[in-house]
């Protein structure tokens, strides 16, 4: 032992055990990567992190569809079924018609939002030791990409990035504890704040609180964005009500959520790179304030 | 180029191409995972390194393998890179000091050193900002993932094992 504290060997060990204690207080004190050190990393692994990805993403699509088949079948019987329901409903309900004009709108979300400026984006990468489903994806401030900018699929709101790198970015989601976005009931038009919960991540929910104890709100509700704090744009599907509880405190609801996108299986995704009244105020050291809108 | 030479540089390139790769399954999506929880693999690789060559190349290794994983990973930058640097240094003297190289001890120090690389993270990112339901996080994902990523220790510290094996004169052999 003494002559390996001798060596040195050791003195390198410790120069670089003190390089990295160094970078950890840089990063930690100035809120960002070591600039260069992050991106050279970057750049060396992102071409064999894009092809992983892609031959992955190949090959899963193949098998899915023998490994699903029964699954899939199952699911468009029950679709079908649901949409049977929802036609009659239509029908009857006004209310319900107008909901479902809302989806269809949300649905042509690029048409009806020409003040929208995206760029595609391809998830090459997800944190193994991350629990929220952060992920990273191939565009960065190259492409126009800013931190806070959101990040959706067609189906809804998916996140914020993060961390912006010249060619990826890192983007947290909805289920993310550190992520908070202002959104409304579109049925009761009471509104709160969707953000994760450590309990519910695992089942890919989030929660929807601060809700007026006397709200309507029930199950199956859509949820959208509020667009208060300009983070996010107004009127982005965040998902539906799951089930509804008094908050422990017994002042407020707190509701669980579904999500609209399937936040731990996306592969391919939207940044909304600006918007009509988008806040340019926002610092991306959210961790400090811990909130996003 | 001596022919002793030649066998260390292919021998560690071959332990470099193993860690880029792992990093690599490691964090593409949907690659590797078991019922939601994908295993730490860069940090068991990089033990069985420090184990067979020594505390400075598995230190080496783990610094590198260290600012790979602080590349896409959420973390203050430079966490994995010391924290990985360290208990490869610990894990090789612990071979040398304390230890038998027996599989079940490789597996022993992959499950410490990737519990210990978990919970520390667990602790900066979660426990001091006092967020609710934590004790879940420990059940559910820390644990159960310490454990899958000791599994994995077992083809790396076979893998390892037969490089050191195949590649270090038989006299020099530990």
């Amino acid at each position: 032992m003494q002559k390996f504290l001798k060596s040195w060997y050791f003195k390198v060990l410790c120069a670089l055990a003190v390089f990295s204690l160094a970078l950890m207080i840089r990063a930690a004190s100035s809120g960002s990567a070591d600039v260069f050190l992050s991106q050279a990393v970057s750049v060396i692994s992102q071409p064999f992190l894009n092809l992983s990805s892609s031959v992955t993403n190949s090959v899963n699509d193949f098998l899915d569809r023998f490994v699903h088949a029964e699954e899939n079948y199952l699911k468009v019987q029950e679709l079908e079924e649901k949409l049977r329901e929802a036609n009659e409903k239509l029908v009857d309900y006004e209310s319900i018609k107008r909901e479902n004009e809302q989806f269809r709108e949300f649905l042509q979300l690029k048409e009806t939002n020409p003040d929208y400026d995206f760029a595609t984006a391809t998830v090459i990468g997800r944190d193994s030791t991350n629990r929220f489903g952060s992920f990273t994806i191939d565009k960065g401030s190259l492409d126009g990409v800013e931190a806070a900018d959101p990040v959706i699929t067609a189906d809804g709101l998916v996140g914020i990035v993060w961390e912006v790198g010249l060619t990826y970015s890192h983007v947290r989601t909805i289920l993310d504890i550190s992520v908070e976005a202002g959104v409304y009931d579109v049925a009761t038009r009471d509104s709160g704040i969707v953000t994760g919960d450590i309990s519910l991540s695992s089942e890919g929910l989030c929660k929807l609180k601060y809700l007026p104890k006397e709200s309507g709100i029930a199950s199956g509700n859509l949820i959208v964005t509020s667009g208060i704090g300009g983070v996010f744009p107004k009127d982005l599907p965040v998902g539906t009500v799951k089930s509804i509880e008094v908050d422990s405190s017994g002042l407020s609801l707190v509701a669980d959520i579904e999500p609209a996108a399937d936040i731990f299986d996306v592969t391919e995704v939207l940044v909304i790179k600006s918007f009509n009244g988008q806040s340019q105020g926002y610092s991306k050291n959210a961790e400090e304030g811990g909130e996003a809108e | 180029m001596t022919k002793y030479f030649r066998r260390k540089v292919i021998k560690f390139f071959t332990c470099f191409v193993i860690v880029f790769a792992s990093y690599i399954i490691q964090t593409t999506p949907g690659l590797f995972e078991f019922f939601g929880i994908k295993p730490i693999l860069v940090l068991p690789a990089c033990i069985c390194i420090a184990v067979f060559e020594g505390e400075f190349a598995g230190g080496l290794f783990g610094f590198f393998a260290g600012l790979l994983c602080d590349s896409a990973s959420e973390t203050v930058f430079g966490f994995n890179a010391f924290i990985y640097l360290s208990f490869c240094v610990l894990a090789g003297l612990a071979t040398i000091y304390i230890f038998r190289r027996s599989t079940i001890n490789i597996m022993l120090l992959c499950l410490a050193a990737v519990f210990l690389r978990s919970a520390l993270e667990f602790f900066f990112a979660f426990v001091l900002y006092e967020y609710p339901d934590l004790d879940v996080f420990f059940y559910t994902v820390i644990a159960p993932q310490a454990v899958l990523s000791s599994i994995f220790s077992l083809p790396y510290c076979a893998l390892f094992r037969w490089l050191h094996k195949k590649f270090e004169p038989e006299e020099t052999r530990e």
